[in-house]
């Protein structure tokens, strides 16, 4: 494994001298973090991130067709191109109070651990760069994407990556909580949606069944399919929903769930033995049990010893930082898919469960903030380029 | 200018000055300086916010204010710990002009925040308002940079840009529709335009707010409108819509004790105008009642509504601003 070495001495730096920018992040943070931004509905966040991409002064800066927000910022070579993107939509439920309270060392709230953290920090890269007098040689494009989760199915920065006009050399994702996070490989994701209804018209005299309890066998089997403990293999059991009184039995049940897996064949199994499960509970009941497949990932990714890994490595250990792997699928995928050298990292620490008690710490944003200067400074000298 | 003109005349929307980078070269050029105080009572939930949005939109990336200060009126709990780590002036309000005694209240801070802030323009925005937005300011400050015949701006909210029928009640709070607006337009009709007189949001020049009294407590809303008026008339008003306001809601018996503290101070403004004459002195005590394992019990507040004098009778403020002495 090659060392890498990182500017140790700008990347310390930074995480002081960015301290005059606290209050501009703090007020970027509340304001995105009450914006609501159910997927496929982020406008207003959009809008307010180019907004603040034209008053940084970034020469261009506008959505794209599907309603990303994309800011460019030419480097004066123009050797490398970097994209460095967080989702704009959220998961808070429509039914939480989004306000924000600003407190002396956090600021608490529903939608503040989601990716309003990184999106603060994004609109307030132009600023961060200048105030550290950096200017990159390589084009920097900033993207605020939208229709990422669930069915959203990271719509936005697809679409991004198979029409931007340079594909981007390398790729950078930004997350909220927590810091430390490190992810470079992806692992494989099938996510789907089962729906189990009724026919009103039984033919059937025995084994009459609600719906909720014919999933529920359905889950039982879905349990007992054999996995392997390495490669990691898991089902996910996420969503269920059913019924609406204690008196009516339920002629319709839904299941959210997921297969995971290092091994893509292994979910290719998983998938083959719900189909056959799911056939044998619709003869055996009388009812129709659909599954969407909706979301799939393929696994794979960086290698631990790829230089940009390494670079955020070395990066992490000169902050202090301690590194945290976890290989879920995120915006990641999408750029490995392509064969394009990316990370995910977090920019903070803090508590995300969705509800009005999540917080972030303020402080360690700086730290966040100067682990992505590090990193985007090792990338642009040439550090995480594969000989 | 009769109601209707004023109200066509003087109602603006925050919209309209929403151009921060034009007021901020229209304020230099007229060498305004502008302050804004936030007075504040136990407020750690929403001061944090509240100051990092302002100062960050209005001083860092546009200097549209100049100085931004909390005036505290002794909280318990973290106001002042919140509102000092994020880089703007606290005071606790009982620490300064303690010559003249300590009165707690809204009213004295925002008195006290002539006598500490240096401003041409005074900003007085509440702090409980957890949707803040620069507009809160800007929109208030706008009239009184663009027009030098306007002295005093008043907020008012939840007027949208666009309307698709052609009524719209305006809707102020449960005080105003109950107490302040029946009164003023049984005493003081030319004030009515005004949509919501007891709206916490508001900026006047110096000039004028430092002639008049300050009631410490509820009722200094209702007085700087009344007095104003009679300094200068309706031409030196304005009011801005500032859109939706979202703060915490009031219970009915607090807004009681807050008609109390207004009507003895309106009172006290028609004996002195000579509106109304009392034949005795105006009862202090507010009586309210609440049941108590079945037993109703009577609970009784004492509201005084001191009122501090024009801060040009106090010789340490003409001492500052006065004698030519440097003012910032």
């Amino acid at each position: 494994m090659q060392p890498v070495s990182i500017n140790e001495q700008i990347t310390l730096d930074a995480v002081n001298k960015l301290k005059p920018l606290r209050e501009q992040l703090l007020s970027n943070l509340v304001l995105f973090s009450q914006m609501e931004a159910p997927t496929g509905d982020e406008g207003q966040r959009v809008e307010f991130m180019l907004e603040r991409f034209v008053l940084a002064g970034m020469p261009q800066a506008a959505s794209d067709e599907i309603g990303n927000a994309v800011g460019v910022l030419p480097g004066s070579e123009g050797k490398r191109d970097i994209m460095i993107c967080t989702n704009l939509d959220s998961e808070v439920s429509a039914k939480t109070n989004q306000d924000a309270s600003v407190l002396s060392d956090k600021v608490t709230g529903a939608g503040v651990a989601e990716n309003t953290v990184s999106a603060a920090v994004m609109v307030l890269l132009p600023d961060i760069l200048k105030l550290l007098g950096i200017e990159l040689k390589s084009n920097l494009t900033l993207v605020g994407s939208v229709k990422s989760f669930d069915r959203g199915n990271h719509e936005g920065v697809n679409f991004f990556l198979d029409n931007a006009r340079r594909r981007p050399n390398f790729g950078l994702v930004l997350e909220g909580v927590p810091l430390g996070k490190l992810n470079h490989f992806s692992i494989g994701t099938l996510r789907g949606d089962m729906s189990c209804d009724v026919n009103t018209n039984r033919q059937k005299l025995y084994d009459e069944e609600s719906a909720l309890v014919v999933l529920t066998s359905v889950v039982n089997r879905m349990m007992r399919i054999p996995l392997p403990r390495r490669p990691y293999s898991v089902v996910r059991l996420g969503k269920l929903h059913a019924g609406t009184s204690y008196d009516i039995e339920p002629e319709h049940a839904e299941l959210g769930f997921e297969v995971v897996s290092y091994d893509d064949e292994i979910i290719r199994g998983v998938q083959e033995e719900i189909r056959s499960i799911t056939a044998e509970m619709a003869a055996r009941y009388d009812v129709d049990i659909n599954v969407d497949y909706f979301f799939s990932r393929q696994a794979g990714g960086l290698e631990f010893n790829h230089p940009l890994v390494q670079a955020a490595l070395e990066t992490m250990r000169v902050l202090d930082i301690e590194p945290i792997q976890a290989h879920i699928a995120s915006e990641l995928s999408n750029f490995i898919a392509r064969n394009i050298p990316a990370l995910t990292i977090g920019m903070t620490s803090g508590r995300r469960r969705l509800q009005p008690s999540d917080h972030v710490d303020i402080e360690p944003i700086f730290t966040g903030i100067a682990q992505l200067i590090g990193i985007l400074l090792a990338i642009d000298e040439g550090v995480c380029d594969e000989s | 200018m009769n109601p209707e003109e004023w109200l066509s005349s003087r109602t603006y929307h925050h919209s309209n000055f929403n151009n921060i980078e034009e007021l901020v070269r229209k304020k230099k050029e007229k060498n305004l300086k502008i302050s804004l105080c936030l007075p504040t009572l136990n407020e750690e939930k929403t001061i944090g916010k509240v100051i990092v949005i302002l100062k960050s939109e209005l001083m860092d990336r546009y200097p549209l204010l100049d100085e931004i200060a909390v005036i505290d009126s002794g909280s318990e709990d973290e106001t002042m710990k919140v509102a000092s780590s994020f880089g703007v002036d606290v005071y606790l309000a009982s620490d300064h002009l303690q010559a003249h005694g300590d009165h707690r209240g809204k009213g004295e801070n925002l008195w006290k925040a002539l006598y500490l802030l240096t401003g041409d323009i005074i900003v007085y925005v509440d702090s409980d308002i957890t949707n803040i937005h620069p507009r809160f300011v800007y929109g208030l400050v706008g009239p009184l940079i663009e027009d030098p015949d306007i002295h005093y701006v008043k907020g008012f909210y939840d007027r949208p840009l666009a309307f698709s029928q052609g009524v719209r009640p305006t809707g102020g709070g449960r005080v105003t529709e109950i107490l302040t607006r029946p009164l003023f337009s049984l005493f003081y009709p030319a004030l009515t335009p005004i949509l919501q007189p007891l709206s916490g949001e508001y900026a006047g020049r110096r000039e004028i707010l430092e002639k008049i009294a300050f009631p410490v407590g509820y009722g200094v809303e209702t007085s700087m409108l009344i007095d104003i008026h009679n300094e200068m008339g309706m031409e030196a008003f304005a009011q801005t819509d500032l859109d939706k306001r979202v703060h915490r809601n009031q219970e009915t018996t607090a807004l009681g004790r807050m008609s109390f503290g207004i009507l003895r101070t309106l009172i006290k403004r028609l004996q002195r105008d000579k509106k109304i004459e009392l034949v005795d002195e105006l009862n202090t005590i507010m009586r309210q009642f609440s049941v108590v394992d079945s037993a109703y019990k009577t609970i009784e507040h004492e509201i005084f509504e001191y009122e501090r004098p024009p801060m040009l009778e106090i010789p340490e403020y003409v001492e500052k601003f006065k004698s030519g002495k440097a003012t910032s």
